[in-house]
């Protein structure tokens, strides 16, 4: 089976069933497959191949989802890149991938063997004639590179095949229950792949999409009670947002699920969230690109454990690794290490001995090595505790400070680069630098190359650059040498003043 | 409320700073959170609905935008 064999269901059994609801309006699962048809038909009239990997990097809307499931239909490898990534940074991508088609801007495509840009290829599309072909691909064909930041260097491609991706959806419906009544809605980038993965768990049942971008955030609420949104994927961000728009509208809505991933919301905004949408429940999870989905708590477990983001999806473990990387007991503090049918195949055109967190286990396959830092209960509820690297969340994207430091450090005039851990988390993220450059023009440059997750708030000049023994920055001497510069311009800081809707850091 | 007034209503509510007024929120560094914020802050402030959309329309994503939006939709565009 291939992901894309999850349209055919709702495609044969519920065709009339409104599939997604875009800014264009809705759309039912037999126009969708359609579009899908068409869509297959114009990447072959390209010349796609089986293997060949197709670049996208387009917003949340029915383009996407059709160019994605033709794309796999197609025996293709399907790379979602968010479109509000630099130039600089798709150019990376498309070039690491070896992409034989990149649908994104032409300034960024450059270096795909075709490129063309979203809104050109969806009019080719809608142009093209339906084409019922499906590859015969086994199912440890890859399906997707989902491009992640690590530890190290520029962001790595997860090779995700089809049967990682399948194993998936279903340990998550097994745990969560999406179904064919329920509307599911989007406010992910479908870039993302806690976003990309409700339009697969949502096909699975039959069930609808709404396609929610940035824009539509003032009208989110409204988009909820008007399309009757029951199931809501959050990161902690949106979280806030629904409580403050709920906070002053308390509009009737038919919400009985949100889940959430990654950083979690603190505890006072989840409890408010509760209360504001009665009816509804709250699933923790814990999970990363390299394995999707690790531990789901029970949301009947959430009001006696709500610090723990679950126990692990059917068909994964998880292990606890002391640093020398022997397994720890119940309440014990280590690395959390996982394995089983999720755990991806490693990243894309890195040699085995230098995949670092995919380490090959003698029981076969691959266990995950997160770089997250966690305990089990002897209940085997899962409790993550942070990471003790160089990798943050910042709105909501997984970042490396050496992704940072690079792009400085690669501006002329630039000797050297630290990026600042922010503190607490959600704080300011700061840079340090060290170089002939002015700040502000190193801020100016510094946004040709860097995305808004990854570009910091601001950027401080220092005038020496303090190494630790092993000559790698160091990064709290950096720190105090930014807090003395900061504290001495500190008058020059807008008053902190506290409005009724002035959000907690997220 | 003139535009320095504004400005500081933008770097109160988003925790950024306001380099100039034309300049996109996105690129001042305002997230999604503190995008909602500021819009129900002039809400408030303002006493008028804003549109869902408006911030759809890149001629009024920034605050000196904002601030022309805020004046077309008050009955006294010169209030203080």
């Amino acid at each position: 089976m291939l992901v894309s064999d999850l349209l055919e269901y709702p495609r044969a059994e519920r065709a009339a069933h409104t599939a997604l609801i875009d800014a264009e309006g809705p759309l039912d699962y037999r126009r969708l497959g359609t579009a899908v048809d068409r869509a297959v038909g114009w990447l072959r009239g390209q010349g796609i191949a089986p293997g060949d990997r197709v670049v996208y990097a387009g917003g949340n809307d029915r383009a996407f989802l059709a160019l994605f499931w033709a794309t796999l239909r197609a025996g293709a490898v399907f790379v979602p890149v968010h479109p509000e990534l630099t130039d600089q940074q798709i150019d990376h991508i498309v070039a690491d991938s070896g992409a034989a088609l990149a649908v994104c801007r032409p300034a960024a495509g450059r270096r795909a063997a075709r490129s063309t840009d979203v809104e050109s290829a969806w009019e080719q599309v809608l142009a093209t004639a339906e084409d019922p072909y499906r590859a015969e691909v086994d199912e440890d064909a890859v399906a997707m590179l989902i491009y992640t930041s690590g530890t190290t260097g520029r962001p790595k491609g997860v090779v995700c095949p089809h049967r990682q991706m399948l194993a998936a959806v279903d340990a998550v419906h097994a745990c969560l229950g999406y179904r064919a009544d329920d509307v599911v809605l989007c406010r992910l980038p479908l870039s993302f792949d806690y976003g990309l993965y409700q339009a697969l768990m949502t096909a699975l049942v039959g069930g609808t999409l709404v396609l929610a971008r940035r824009s539509d955030d003032m009208g989110l609420l409204k988009l909820v009670e008007r399309t009757g949104v029951t199931v809501v994927p959050l990161v902690p961000s949106l979280a806030q947002i629904l409580t403050l728009l709920q906070g002053r509208a308390h509009r009737p809505t038919k919400v009985r699920l949100f889940t959430n991933t990654g950083a979690r919301p603190g505890r006072a905004v989840t409890a408010q969230l509760l209360e504001l949408f009665p009816g509804s429940a709250f699933a923790s999870m814990y999970g990363m690109t390299e394995c999707k989905r690790i531990s789901i708590l029970d949301p009947a477990e959430y009001a006696a454990h709500p610090d723990s983001v679950g126990t692990p999806i059917p068909g994964d473990r998880i292990r606890i690794l002391a640093p020398d990387g022997t397994e720890l007991g119940p309440r014990c503090t280590g690395e959390i290490a996982v394995r089983g049918a999720t755990v991806m195949a490693g990243y894309w055109n890195v040699p085995m001995a230098e995949q670092n967190r995919f380490v090959p286990h003698p029981d076969g396959g691959l266990e995950l090595r997160t770089g997250d830092n966690g305990w089990l209960d002897e209940e085997g509820r899962l409790y993550f505790v942070g990471r003790d690297d160089d990798v943050i969340k910042r709105r909501g994207v997984r970042i490396a400070l050496t992704e940072v430091e690079d792009a400085a450090e690669r501006i002329p005039g630039i000797s050297a680069a630290v990026a600042l851990r922010p503190e607490p988390e959600g704080g300011p993220l700061l840079l340090a630098v060290y170089g002939s450059v002015p700040a502000d023009r190193a801020r100016t440059l510094l946004a040709a190359e860097l995305d808004h997750s990854r570009m910091p708030d601001r950027v401080v000049p220092i005038a020496t650059v303090p190494l630790t023994a092993n000559g790698k920055p160091d990064r709290a001497a950096a720190r105090r040498l930014v807090e003395a510069a900061e504290a001495a311009t500190e008058t020059a800081e807008p008053t902190a003043l506290r409005s009724s809707h002035e959000p907690v850091a997220v | 409320m003139n535009q320095s007034q504004f400005d500081q209503l933008v770097e109160r509510t988003c925790s950024v700073r306001v380099t100039d007024s034309e300049t996109p929120l996105v690129d001042l560094g305002v997230d999604s959170l503190h995008t909602v914020a500021l819009l129900m802050a002039i809400e408030e402030e303002f006493g008028f609905e804003v549109d869902p959309d408006a911030l759809a329309d890149p001629a009024l994503a920034s605050p000196a935008g904002l601030l022309r939006y805020v004046h077309a939709n008050t009955a006294s565009p010169a209030g203080i």
